[in-house]
C-alpha cells in the first residue's frame, strides 16, 4: 500500500507544487513508483510544472464520473518511467467534488503505488479539505516569511483534526546570504515556533524556477541536492537537513553575499 | 543592517502566533483534542471525545467528555 502525503501550506505561493514535482521524481529517481495527484481542481498548475499540459484527456472528475478508468486518466512521465501523475479537473465546475471522491480514486491508486504525493490548492476551505482527507501523512510547506508562517501555523492546527499519522515541515526558498546576516527568521527558530518536526530544507535557487517553466526537473543545482536528501528523508526517516549557508561562509562566501546583494 | 532583522522578525512573529491561538481557542481546542485522543486510545476503546475550550473571566475552562467502550487489554497497553 502507498504511503499517502499530501503537500499542503495554507498560503500560496511557497513552491508547493514544485515541491511536490521534484520530490516526486526524486523518489521515483530512487525506483518507487510514484503518483502525484494534482488536488488544485480550477487552479491546478501540476501539469505544467511537469510539463505534461499537452497531454491531458482524462483527469480525476473524469474517473469519478466513470467516463474513463483510472489508468486512462494517469499519465506516464517520460524520464521517469515509475512516476504518473492525475491531473485536476480543469473547469471550476468541477469542484464540487468531495474528499470522499477524491480519496477513492486515492485508494484506488494505493495498491500500484508506493507513494502517493497530493498537492494540496492554498487556503483552507473545501479544496484544502478535499486534498487532506485522502491523505495519512502531511507535509507542510513554508517559506522564511511571517505570513508564510502565520500561515503554516493555522493550518497545522487544522490539520490536527484530521487522522494523520505525521505531520513535518518543508521550508522553502531559503537564502544562505541572508540567513548568515540574520536578515530571515533562523531555521531552528521557525521549527521551534511550529512545533512540528522538519523534513528538509530547499534554497532559493534561481534554476529550479527557471526549469520549472520549462516543465523540467531540478538537476546539477544546489536545489537538486536539497530535494534529493528531502526524498532521502521522507522516504528513511533521516534528519539530513540541506546546509543553504555552506557556499556563503568563508572568504568566496563574502564575495558571493557582496555580489547576490547588489544583484 | 546595525540590528538584527530576523531577531525582530521572530518576536513579531511569536507574538502573532500567540495572538492568533488566543483569539481563536478553537485551534488549540483541535490540537489538544487530537493529542488527548492520542493519549488515551493508548489505553481505552474510544467511542466518543469531546473537548471544549472557554475563556471564563479571562481563564481558560477546559471541559472533556470522553465514553470507552472497555479498557485495552494489558498485551497492548504500550
Amino acid at each position: 500500500m502507498a504511503r499517502k502525503i499530501v503537500v499542503t501550506s495554507g498560503k500560496g505561493g511557497v513552491g508547493k507544487t514544485t515541491i511536490c514535482a521534484n520530490l516526486g521524481a526524486k523518489l521515483a529517481g530512487l525506483g518507487f513508483r510514484v503518483a502525484l495527484l494534482d488536488a488544485d481542481i480550477g487552479l491546478n498548475n501540476l501539469d505544467v510544472v511537469m510539463g505534461i499540459e499537452n497531454k491531458i484527456v482524462y483527469d480525476i472528475a473524469d474517473v469519478i464520473n466513470g467516463k474513463c478508468r483510472i489508468k486512462q486518466a494517469l499519465i506516464q512521465d517520460e524520464r521517469f518511467p515509475t512516476l504518473y501523475v492525475m491531473p485536476s479537473a480543469q473547469l471550476e465546475i468541477k469542484s464540487s467534488l468531495s474528499g470522499e471522491q477524491v480519496k477513492l480514486v486515492v485508494d484506488m491508486l494505493s495498491p500500484n503505488f508506493d507513494y502517493i504525493l497530493i498537492d494540496c490548492p492554498a487556503g483552507v476551505d473545501n479544496g484544502f479539505h478535499r486534498a487532506v482527507f485522502s491523505a495519512n501523512e502531511a507535509l507542510v510547506v513554508v517559506t522564511p516569511h511571517i505570513s508564510s508562517i502565520r500561515d503554516a501555523d493555522k493550518v497545522l492546527s487544522i490539520l490536527s483534526n484530521y487522522n494523520l499519522h505525521s505531520k513535518s515541515l518543508i521550508i522553502n526558498r531559503v537564502r544562505g546570504d541572508m540567513l548568515l546576516s540574520g536578515e530571515i527568521i533562523s531555521i531552528e527558530k521557525i521549527i521551534e515556533l511550529l512545533n512540528i518536526p522538519i523534513m528538509g530544507v530547499i534554497p532559493d535557487d534561481d534554476a529550479i524556477s527557471t526549469l520549472s517553466s520549462l516543465g523540467a526537473f531540478a538537476y546539477g543545482t544546489t536545489g537538486a541536492k536539497a530535494f534529493s536528501i528531502l526524498a532521502e528523508n521522507v522516504h528513511n526517516g533521516s534528519k539530513k537537513i540541506y546546509d543553504c549557508t555552506y557556499r556563503y561562509r568563508g572568504f568566496m562566501g563574502v564575495i558571493r553575499r557582496n555580489i547576490k546583494r547588489k544583484v | 543592517m546595525n540590528f538584527n532583522v530576523a531577531e525582530i522578525g521572530a518576536n513579531r512573529l511569536e507574538k502573532v502566533l500567540l495572538k492568533d491561538k488566543k483569539e481563536y481557542p478553537q485551534r488549540i481546542c483541535g490540537i489538544l483534542k487530537s493529542e488527548m485522543k492520542f493519549i488515551l486510545e493508548n489505553y481505552l476503546e474510544l467511542t466518543n471525545l469531546n473537548l471544549n475550550l472557554e475563556i471564563v473571566d479571562g481563564e481558560y475552562e477546559i471541559k472533556i467528555k470522553a465514553k470507552a467502550k472497555h479498557i485495552k487489554s494489558i498485551g497492548t497497553l504500550p
